[in-house]
């Protein structure tokens, strides 16, 4: 078992936003999370790395088993660094050029030398085809080439998951098909990857498994196939069907 | 009373020999103060406990009171606690009790200009930070530090334009930096001239914060060289 979550729960602003989640996630596993806005999902992911830290409820991955609630600091690094994150809004330090975003973390975490670090940082930015930016700042970037350094930072990091968090829904629509298409290339690697999104069909080539959340719950969770062809619970088929373009006709 | 105008250039040499003392007064609270300032503005970003009352109390008390008046309480206030441990400390340079007030009152003002500009960050860069592993000291000087002081630098120019002309102050508990000089110049000639002297003493302070500017804009410049331009 690579990662493992108890009894998740979390409550914010006195809403209850997780209500007594578990998952487990085998290694090199890809598990695609769908679900409407405010169903919990990102809440979800964010407990996994204590960016939000669960009320209650353990995590678990690669051996390491952590209490939400009575975390110490150095166990919550300890986490953060078998995990690397890639964010809806790229998040790349903006005082960084594209090649040290990749870098910092192999050089002041990992304290890989500096000279190795660069070399492998500039091997990710090539298989991403952004060699040739690799002293730009993110401001000089566009969405889509940031997303695509914010993957490789995860990347160098040899995370054991790699949480991705609506990594395309700030993209422009003509930027997305890279991103995802990075995001296969990562799939294909073998490294276990737990993916929040909206791109059905991402989720439907690539996952090994799709979870559908709604209101604090995963409601279904089977093979792609089963859960976006043939879903049994009437949310998913809602859901699905609101993503199909088979809106409620309103008149104003 | 625009009479003595010879003594606008005579005294310029002279005031010019204690330029390297206001800048020690400029400095040296400077150096202080942006810790203190950094180390207050923790505090009172962080837990409301007994500490960051105090250090509230702290800082509205120095912000809130002139600084001409807090330099004379502790030049006169400061030996009298002393007293009360034995200690005797009449005999320490004026430039002390100087420093000791002014730090005070700068890091109030540092601290806040600092706490306002953290206020103004992406809190999105600090979740980057740990998400690639750093311990909060990393987060601190990595990415906190640098943005925040990116967007305090104009309120911290403006603070330290007049931290400089502050300086001028000193010369009221004895110190004698550049204005301490000029007040005895004019002394010396039983105020014939005056005004030019205190010309003479004000051209010096501008040309000083002129240099202060220069500074601070090309250190502006620098911190926000990965900003897109506007152009």
């Amino acid at each position: 078992m690579m990662l493992e979550l108890k009894n998740i729960k979390k409550q914010l602003g006195g809403k209850e936003i997780l209500k007594d989640v578990s998952l487990s996630i085998e290694e090199g596993e890809v598990v695609v999370i769908l679900g409407p806005s405010g169903s919990g999902k990102t809440t979800l992911l964010r407990t996994i790395n204590f960016l939000g830290p669960a009320d209650s409820g353990t995590v678990s991955i690669d051996g390491l088993t952590v209490d939400s609630c009575r975390a110490k600091r150095s166990e919550v690094q300890e986490i953060r660094k078998k995990t690397a994150m890639v964010f809806q809004h790229y998040n790349l330090f903006r005082n960084r050029t594209a090649l040290k975003n990749v870098t910092e973390g192999m050089v002041r975490v990992q304290k890989v030398p500096k000279k190795e670090a660069e070399r492998r940082a500039m091997e990710l930015l090539e298989n991403v085809n952004l060699a040739d930016r690799a002293n730009a700042y993110p401001s000089q970037l566009s969405g889509g080439q940031q997303q695509r350094v914010g993957i490789c930072r995860a990347l160098a990091l040899n995370p054991k998951v790699i949480l991705f968090d609506e990594p395309t829904s700030a993209l422009d629509p003509e930027l997305v098909g890279e991103v995802l298409a990075t995001m296969r290339a990562v799939a294909a690697t073998g490294i276990t990857m737990i993916v929040v999104t909206h791109e059905i069909s991402f989720a439907k080539e690539v996952a090994d498994r799709v979870l559908y959340m709604e209101g604090g719950v995963i409601v279904e969770e089977g093979v792609p196939k089963e859960i976006l062809e043939n879903p049994k619970d009437e949310k998913t088929i809602r859901f699905l069907s609101s993503l199909l373009g088979e809106y409620t006709d309103y008149s104003i | 009373m625009w009479r003595g105008h010879e003594l606008f250039i005579t005294s310029l040499p002279s005031l010019v020999e204690y330029i390297p003392v206001t800048l020690f007064y400029f400095l040296v609270p400077t150096a202080i103060s942006m810790v203190l300032g950094t180390v207050i503005c923790l505090v009172r970003v962080g837990k409301r406990n007994l500490l960051y009352w105090l250090v509230s109390l702290f800082v509205s008390f120095f912000r809130g009171t002139p600084g001409l008046v807090q330099i004379y309480l502790v030049f006169f206030g400061l030996p009298e606690i002393f007293a009360i441990f034995g200690m005797n400390i009449n005999r320490w340079d004026a430039g002390i009790f100087y420093v000791i007030a002014t730090c005070c009152n700068f890091s109030s003002f540092v601290s806040e200009a600092l706490r306002g500009a953290y206020g103004a960050i992406d809190k999105d860069q600090i979740e980057a930070g740990y998400s690639i592993g750093y311990n909060r000291w990393q987060c601190f000087w990595y990415v906190t530090a640098p943005l925040t002081l990116q967007v305090a630098l104009p309120n911290l120019k403006n603070l330290e334009i007049d931290l400089l002309k502050g300086t001028a102050v000193a010369y009221v508990i004895g110190v004698v930096d550049v204005m301490g000089r000029a007040d005895k110049i004019i002394a010396l000639h039983r105020g014939y001239g005056q005004i030019w002297i205190l010309l003479a003493a004000a051209v010096i302070y501008f040309l000083i914060n002129v240099v202060i500017e220069l500074v601070f804009n090309l250190l502006t410049e620098y911190f926000s060289r990965y900003e897109r331009g506007l152009t």
